[in-house]
């Protein structure tokens, strides 16, 4: 027995010791292709040809959203721009701060690191650094940054208020509703202005809503709170709730009723079921920090931007026309009536004579806005 | 006035089907649960179970081209999970707690490692060519007014969880099977005494857990939407675990504590829609009745125990008295 003990001790040490000595040598080999370049391209020529890029996401791509619109931003820039640019998938977000380290070594010109986890050992990395420069394209919840760190807070409430003039024309039950993944600032930015939206053009009309708990990724829970609100009378859902939203889009095709899509163009998950997405356009934060960064135009600290800089809108802003041919025809029919008065909006928003309720903002100062939506909602 | 008005809103025909829908999982996976605690068997890996029959069935479901044999082959992966649970504790003695959660993280990262690797998929998973399980009206029931449209109309899984709960019940109370599970789980050594398979018993009980479970999972991915995200359980088996213990690990008592979850779930979301409350509190409301629940269940639990040894202290008294007094004669 004692023999046996002092063995396994002896063995355990020695595994100890081969991993310790493994690590370091380990560590660079194994990287690469955890975190593999997945699209190197070199510049032909010009002053830009100098100029590189690394772009560092949480997860790898594919999750038809955020990383997704960051990967095409890139891939925009380096053609556009005529840089060179390397995108890096981290495989975990505990696999960022690692693979932003060995991006440092790389000499890049600025570097992005897509929803930073956590921020804070990001922030630290990044005043350890200050000769490196950084972006931070979305998703930052910090108080302050350092001088070498520029962050875009994207704010929807533009958008979503104009999803909610669709929603408010397009509806026949004079009832909508809203799923949001939970109550918070930064969810009720989306929801409060598109409530704001239906009651601007529909003033009788009811809007519900149900709040998920931060329950991302139950697509059931999703789906029982859509089939609970068109059962209320709702026949527009818009679903802010990351994977939870593919439930009320279930819902919607299997009630063939409608919901509205976010963050990117969802138009196509469901054919004929989804009016139209209101975007958060990452890709374009994106290629902004690029080409801010290539022209000089570098500055540290946080800059929101909105639909004024096209970093949100509509799908049918970049012509998706999906609904227009798959909808039914009694729908479609109103579409150009429909467009019509989201453009009238657009241009009110963008001269600023009409000012749309900014939760965010809301939390910090109360804004007279929001006062409608806001009284209703708590 | 108002309150009534209120009070007709929220329970509705529409909310009750919802609970009985949200219901279901809960349950397989509770009666899961509860068949192995039977047996003194302590299956954590509920979780992981589910969420395997889940990947099983819409893979399954894909491939054969039918959504039902999809339910099958996710039954009987979830039996095999079962039996390499059974496999790994009996054979190589693996404490079962730390069994169960290393098979809930190695589930959860398999699913999204073959999604990616097979289909392509990341976060979530889909194809249009897969059928939701149908929905059965049952002949007669259909036509009874409130009762019909209640119970009638739901999918298979539905059904089977119902059946399920009373199947077992008998088999557990009224077999002799049933007798030798609950031995095995009250006294196991007493159990091999008197020439109980106790091995058998665990090995059946485990693999019966993961077939339940399974279903449980099959419904979430093919019986109620027909796409798989990861984690897409989100933590119904957990409750599935609460439900079982609150329902005193019997069939029929996990069936109520089952739907009790469901439909808490079901209000939960129908009452922000209809009242000012705010929605942080309506959801925080049904976890603090399991919670309550558990303390019930755990301080039933002491007071019984110390009256058997209240009643055992008078006994021993009492004997005490009789032999003092024996002698004296």
């Amino acid at each position: 027995m004692n023999t046996r003990f002092r063995t396994c001790g002896f063995l355990l040490i020695v595994a100890v010791v081969i991993l310790i000595g493994c690590a370091p040598t380990v560590a660079p080999t194994a990287a690469p292709p955890t975190t593999a370049p997945s699209a190197a391209t070199s510049a032909p020529s010009g002053g830009a040809a100098d100029f590189s890029f690394a772009l560092v996401t949480p997860n790898p791509r594919g999750d038809r959203s955020f990383i997704d619109a960051a990967a095409r931003g890139a891939e925009r820039a380096i053609s556009e721009l005529k840089v060179k640019g390397n995108i890096i998938e981290a495989r975990v977000e505990t696999e960022q701060e690692a693979a932003v380290r060995q991006a440092i070594n790389q000499k890049y010109n600025i570097i992005l690191v897509l929803a930073p986890t956590p921020p804070e050992g990001f922030v630290k990395l990044a005043t350890e650094t200050p000769n490196q420069k950084f972006g931070v394209p979305s998703d930052i919840f910090v108080d302050a940054l350092p001088d070498n760190v520029a962050a875009f807070q994207i704010n929807v409430h533009d958008s979503s208020f104009l999803g909610g003039v669709v929603a408010g024309l397009m509806t026949k039950t004079k009832t909508v509703g809203a799923v949001v993944g939970g109550d918070s600032p930064g969810l009720n930015q989306f929801y409060w202005a598109y409530k704001q939206g239906v009651k601007e053009v529909c003033p009788d009309c009811e809007v519900l809503v149900s709040y998920l708990n931060f329950k991302f990724s139950d697509p059931t829970l999703g789906k029982e709170a859509a089939l609970g609100q068109f059962d209320q009378g709702a026949d527009i859902i818009f679903q802010v709730a990351g994977r939870s939203g593919e439930g009320v889009i279930s819902a919607a095709k299997e009630k063939g009723l409608f919901a509205l899509g976010v963050d990117s163009n969802q138009d196509d998950v469901a054919p004929g079921n989804i009016i139209v997405s209101v975007m958060k356009r990452v890709d374009a934060a994106t290629f902004l920090l690029v080409k801010n960064a290539l022209e000089n135009n570098f500055k540290g600290g946080f800059s929101q931007i909105g639909i004024k800089d096209g970093a949100t809108g509509l799908s049918w802003d970049e012509g998706s026309t999906t609904f227009a041919t798959k909808g039914p025809a009694d729908m479609t029919a109103k579409l150009p009536e429909v467009q019509a008065k989201v453009e009238e909006y657009r241009a009110k928003i963008l001269d600023g004579s009409f000012v749309v309720c900014d939760a965010l903002a809301d939390s910090v100062a109360p804004m007279a806005a929001c006062d409608s939506v806001r009284a209703a909602a708590q | 006035m108002n309150e009534i008005q209120i009070s007709q809103d929220i329970i509705t025909l529409a909310v009750i089907r919802s609970g009985i829908r949200l219901a279901t999982p809960i349950i397989l996976g509770a009666l899961g649960f509860a068949i192995c605690s039977r047996a003194g068997v302590l299956n954590f890996a509920i979780e992981g179970m589910m969420l395997f029959g889940a990947f099983a069935a819409i893979v399954a479901a894909f491939l054969l081209g039918n959504t039902y044999l999809g339910v099958v082959v996710a039954i009987l992966a979830g039996g095999l999970i079962g039996a390499f649970f059974a496999a790994v504790y009996l054979k190589y003695r693996v404490d079962l707690v730390i069994l169960a959660l290393a098979l809930n993280l190695f589930i959860a990262e398999m699913t999204v490692f073959f999604l990616r690797v097979v289909f392509g998929a990341f976060g979530s998973w889909s194809d249009p060519s897969i059928q939701q399980l149908p929905e059965i009206n049952i002949p007669l029931l259909d036509q009874i007014p409130i009762l019909g449209p209640l119970l009638s109309g739901h999918n298979i899984i539905v059904y089977t969880s119902w059946f399920a709960s009373f199947a077992l019940y008998v088999v557990l109370f009224h077999t002799r099977f049933g007798r030798h599970i609950r031995a095995v789980g009250e006294n196991q050594s007493a159990a091999e005494t008197v020439g109980i398979d106790v091995a058998r018993v665990k090995i059946f009980v485990l693999i019966l857990s993961g077939c339940l479970a399974a279903l449980g999972g099959a419904f979430l991915s093919v019986g109620h939407l027909t796409l798989f995200t990861r984690d897409m359980t989100g933590g119904r088996g957990w409750l599935a675990v609460t439900a079982s213990l609150f329902g005193l690990n019997h069939p029929i008592g996990v069936l109520f504590t089952g739907l009790f979850f469901g439909f808490a779930d079901a209000f939960a979301v129908r009452l922000q829609t209809v009242t000012d409350i705010p929605p942080s509190l309506v959801q925080f409301l049904p976890n603090v009745a399991a919670l309550v629940a558990l303390v019930l269940v755990g301080a039933r639990g002491k007071l019984r125990e110390e009256l058997a040894r209240r009643r055992f202290r008078q006994r021993a008294q009492q004997e005490v008295a009789a032999t003092v007094v024996t002698p004296a004669e």
